[in-house]
């Protein structure tokens, strides 16, 4: 279960949130939706310790994670720019979270073809990530984010950007993903039928 | 098209008649095989080589330690003072040596390997913070959050998904400051002692105190051979990732959610330790035994200088007019070759291997030699040249051109080809693609350029004080002629300009 | 359009500071061109009564410093880059007679180099001034003194040849063994005399440095105006002091050897002699040049100073350096 508790969070000493509370019960979906520039992505941000906050607490499974650093955290994010890392292959970007936990090379290169096929993506391990689409750029995204099984998943926009087709088999996919494993996640969207589709719950925040 | 072949030649060209036939003109004098095997069996010449190794490699180690942590602190971060911060750090880069070491023997009180060391982090952090913060900026923050949501730590995020990326550009800064430092004379031959040799001084102190020219170029050619080993090393690889990142303005601290302590500590303590030398200078201009006193400030600015007959505006002017002059030959030159490095088809490979080595090798050579080769070599009409004027910004363009270069690759490589098609389709023609959107792009790393080159113009020393000069002395040479003489008003002045370079330099820094 | 103008600018304005040089002097005999080190600064108009007695103009082009000059001159000699060389001192004489570098040449000047010594720090202290080298490695001076790295200063090249000829051959080592490990070595006369040397605009901690018998007006005439001195701060150990004596010369393959000559001449007449004291702080060789009274009353030139003859300078010079290294080491 995710709970977020007052939070509050400023830049340059305008209020950007004040005093949000609410939560999303383990392995179901809460959509946060609202206008752009009301502050649904700093609410994500605030959550995996990417902005600072001015007040308010975090937790999870009531467990205070305010204080954590970002990646001591266990949650995953997924946002529109994927933000996949140049460098590496796709299945490297893959395994990245689970090297980062020390698993063993066997048990990470079975996960990253377990991911590859939950995304439907087969046979893509070694492709570089320049040379993929905007819909396989995604997809892989998601799968990185899952990899390192986080406790919470946030969705950041997860499908701004791509064709209709691919919104809608991609939307298809997260949902039996999201129901499969039961996991505990948070949608921003600016777009009514995505948080219908997806959620349990919905918030909307006004400027 | 042939004017464009033309173009293509004068970057090696320049470098060749101004430094590759000097150097071979003097190698063809005086070296001999015979001379190298007693230099290299003499024990007291293995300990001057392997003195310059390991104190080039620990100057390059300290000059890491402090630069990296400020580089990242003020290429990803925004918070007031950072400006002044960036502009205070690549100030001494310009600095006249024997300012600096002044300035560190001023506050260490003691000459040795650590005030060496010291003196060679405060020229040398500049290098690092120019090289490696462009391509810093053009690493998404946004991949180091990713890789954090994934549970990497900030340790794991840096060697993962930073150092990756920042790499190519470390290891050319790294070589940069290695050629720097194994080379270093002023520095050296002021805080080293008189117990520390390195090839370098003793390069100077055979062929010009001793006037065993023979020796000193058998040593020239080993430094350079080491050198050479070094830049060929550190080679960045051909299989480069491209780089499609777009760049991303910094974030304002106050955002920064922890650890907003350790960006301030990366910046600040590099930035004491480059400072305090300059804040010794700048005390130096006004003090006088313990009492405060402006007069040397209102002498200077009065338009003399004690014990000499130029003019203060004269110097600065001169020193003015040489650094606008190198400027724009090094970066015109700087930019062809690095315009030809950017075009990545397979065929030019060999070009650009050609290109790539001549144009570092002002790096490579000692200031003696080169200053004395042109003395030996364009000594005869037509070609005359070593006591014409032009020879100064000229041989000022000479060393700024590797620098230049190593600006401006980087950012001539990060345009991607298909804006330039794009321009084309939409009906731009070849030059106006080049002016429109080269051009345009590359202004920042054009006019980072012009920086560097126009202060390494007024910083330099080494070559300089060999060329034959009439009535063009540099704001550089007034400094260590003032300082050479006694007279506490004599003295102070020579700080003033010091410090006069030290806060014009701040100024334009931090700005640009 | 604006760019090129302003390129265009900064050509000319170089252009207009270049206006050739020495070079082809044979097509403009009216110019006499006098090679000399940087720290060469004579008095302001100095050559103006020469110009107007014989209708040559002075054109004084400088390259390094002594050494620098002499070693750029000796590798080009026979085809000089002007016609007068200034500067070639007795410690480098024999090296320019070798190479032929000069056709005729003349001492122009001399000065001393000596210990200078703080007097304040003397008068608040209980142990007097010393008077003889001997007097150095007594336990009251030990770490009194800097000096400079003989192998790249001038100066600490003139004290250890000073000291050789004081003690001679055969105890001048015994003489620097004892003094090891008292005695602070700078790299230079700079940061000798402005960092470590207690006396001048430093606020080091050595009262005893090697410097110039001509240091003290220096100090009086380029002091500070708002703590201005009737008297110097420092002053001069006679028996320290060894001769420098700078030569003038005219340069092997100048095809202007009339007006060089005429040129050698005045700079050894009375005029030019007598501004040598206070532009360049150094002593007249001509005996009628009189003094300034700054130089009567604060400049010290020793009435039997410490010499070693150019040829053995030259002969001995490299050993010398390295005994007195492997004994500082």
């Amino acid at each position: 279960m995710l709970k977020v508790s007052k939070l509050s969070v400023s830049y340059a000493g305008a209020p950007i949130i004040s005093d949000l509370s609410f939560e999303v019960p383990t392995a179901t979906t809460l959509a946060i939706t609202g206008p752009s520039g009301v502050g649904k992505s700093t609410v994500l941000q605030a959550i995996c310790g990417l902005v600072r906050i001015a007040e308010g607490a975090i937790f999870i499974d009531d467990r205070d994670i305010t204080q954590l650093p970002t990646h001591k955290r266990g949650i995953g994010m997924v946002t529109q720019s994927n933000d996949l890392f140049p460098h590496l292959t796709v299945s490297q970007n893959i395994a990245f979270g689970l090297r980062m936990r020390g698993t063993s090379p066997r048990e990470t290169s079975d996960r990253v073809e377990e991911l590859l096929e939950l995304v439907g993506l087969p046979n893509f391990s070694l492709r570089e990530i320049q040379t993929l689409s905007g819909g396989e750029s995604r997809r892989i995204a998601l799968a990185r984010s899952l990899a390192p099984s986080p406790r919470i998943l946030l969705l950041d926009e997860p499908f701004n950007g791509l064709d209709d087709e691919i919104r809608d088999a991609l939307m298809h996919q997260v949902k039996s993903i999201l129901q499969s494993s039961s996991m505990t996640s948070v949608l921003v969207t600016h777009d009514h039928s995505e948080a219908d589709f997806l959620s349990s719950s919905s918030l909307a925040l006004v400027p | 098209m042939t004017a464009r072949r033309l173009l293509s030649f004068l970057p090696v060209g320049f470098v060749a008649v101004f430094l590759v036939l000097p150097f071979l003109n003097t190698v063809d004098t005086f070296f001999s095989v015979s001379n190298t095997r007693d230099v290299l069996s003499d024990p007291s010449m293995l300990r001057i080589l392997w003195f310059s190794l390991w104190q080039a490699v620990l100057s390059v180690l300290a000059t890491m330690i402090f630069a990296i942590p400020a580089t990242w602190a003020l290429s990803r971060f925004q918070f007031p003072g950072a400006r002044l911060c960036r502009g205070l750090l690549t100030t001494p880069f310009v600095l006249p040596s024997i300012v600096v070491a002044a300035g560190v023997l001023a506050i260490s009180q003691r000459t040795g390997v650590v005030s060496i060391l010291w003196a060679h982090v405060v020229f040398n952090v500049a290098v690092v913070l120019r090289i490696v913060s462009p391509r810093w900026a053009l690493l998404n923050p946004r991949y180091e959050q990713s890789a954090a949501t994934l549970g990497a730590s900030p340790w794991q995020t840096f060697t993962h998904i930073v150092w990756p990326n920042i790499r190519s550009a470390v290891n050319s800064a790294a070589a940069l400051v290695f050629a720097y430092c194994f080379t270093s004379f002023g520095v050296i031959s002021i805080v080293g002692g008189f117990s520390r040799r390195t090839i370098e001084t003793e390069i100077f102190t055979q062929s010009v105190r001793l006037g065993n020219t023979d020796v000193a170029i058998t040593l020239a050619v080993l430094q350079m051979i080491v050198v050479l080993l070094v830049f060929q090393i550190s080679r960045p690889s051909l299989l480069q990732t491209t780089s499609t990142h777009v760049s991303s303005a910094p974030i304002p601290l106050h955002t920064k959610p922890r650890g907003r302590w350790i960006v301030l500590v990366s910046v600040v303590v590099p930035v004491i330790i480059v400072a305090l030398p300059l804040v010794a200078t700048l005390i130096r201009s006004v003090s006088y035994r313990g009492h405060i006193s402006f007069h040397a400030w209102t002498t200077v600015f009065g338009g003399t200088l004690p014990q000499l007959t130029v003019s203060t505006w004269r110097v600065i002017v001169t020193s003015l007019l040489f650094s606008l002059a190198t400027a724009i030959l090094a970066v015109s030159l700087a930019l062809i070759a690095a315009q030809q490095m950017g075009r990545q088809w397979f065929h030019y490979a060999e070009q650009h291997r050609i290109l790539r080595f001549v144009t570092s090798l002002p790096l490579v050579v000692s200031a003696a030699t080169l200053g004395l080769g042109i003395v030996i070599t364009y000594n005869t009409d037509p070609f005359a040249w070593r006591s014409h004027t032009w020879l100064i910004p000229v041989i000022h363009a000479l060393i700024a051109l590797p620098v230049a270069i190593r600006i401006l690759e980087p950012a001539v490589q990060a345009i991607p080809p298909s804006l330039r098609a794009g321009a084309a389709l939409l009906g731009s023609s070849p030059w106006h693609t080049w002016l429109r959107i080269d051009i345009a792009l590359l202004r920042p790393a054009l006019l980072r350029s012009v920086g560097i080159s126009a202060a390494i113009s007024l910083g330099e020393f080494g070559v300089t004080s060999f060329l034959t000069r009439s009535n063009s002395t540099t704001v550089t040479m007034t400094i260590s002629q003032l300082l050479g003489r006694p007279g506490a008003l004599t003295q102070q002045s020579g700080y003033v300009l010091a410090s006069l370079l030290i806060v014009l330099t701040v100024g334009v820094t931090s700005r640009a | 359009m604006k760019r090129l103008s302003v390129f265009i600018v900064a050509v000319a304005s170089l252009a207009a500071c270049t206006s050739s040089t020495s070079e082809n002097v044979e097509k403009k005999p009216a110019t006499v061109t006098l090679l000399a080190y940087d720290a060469f600064t004579p008095e302001e108009g100095i050559f103006d009564e020469f110009t107007n007695d014989t209708g040559i103009t002075v054109k004084v082009v400088t390259g390094g410093d002594s050494g620098v000059l002499v070693s750029k001159a000796i590798l080009t000699a026979g085809n000089p880059e002007g016609d007068v060389l200034w500067g070639v001192d007795n410690t480098m004489l024999s090296r320019a007679e070798q190479a032929s570098l000069l056709t005729s040449y003349e001492p122009v000047n001399t000065g001393d180099i000596c210990i200078n010594a703080d007097k304040e720090w003397f008068a608040s202290s209980d142990i007097p001034i010393p008077t003889r080298l001997e007097d150095l490695v007594l336990p009251q001076y030990r770490g009194l003194l800097v000096t400079q790295d003989p192998v790249a200063s001038s100066p600490g090249l003139g004290f250890l040849l000073g000291t050789i000829a004081h003690f001679g051959e055969g105890k001048w080592r015994a003489f620097w063994e004892a003094l090891k490990g008292h005695v602070h070595i700078a790299p230079d006369w700079t940061t000798a005399y402005t960092v470590d040397f207690s006396g001048s605009s430093g606020n080091g901690k050595y009262p005893l440095v090697v410097s110039y018998g001509s240091s003290p007006p220096a100090e009086v005439l380029y002091a500070d105006p708002s703590n201005p001195l009737t008297e110097p701060t420092t002053s001069v150990i006679e028996s320290t002091c060894f001769r420098q004596t700078e030569y003038v010369g005219i340069l092997r393959g100048t095809t202007n050897s009339v007006a060089a000559e005429a040129l050698v001449m005045y700079l050894l007449g009375k005029k030019f002699q007598e501004s040598m004291p206070l532009s360049l702080f150094v002593f007249p060789v001509n005996q009628e040049a009189v003094l300034p009274d700054l130089f009567v009353k604060f400049a010290l030139r020793a009435k039997d100073p410490l010499t070693v003859s150019p040829q053995d300078i030259e002969l001995n010079r490299e050993k010398w350096l390295n005994e007195w290294r492997a004994i500082l080491l």
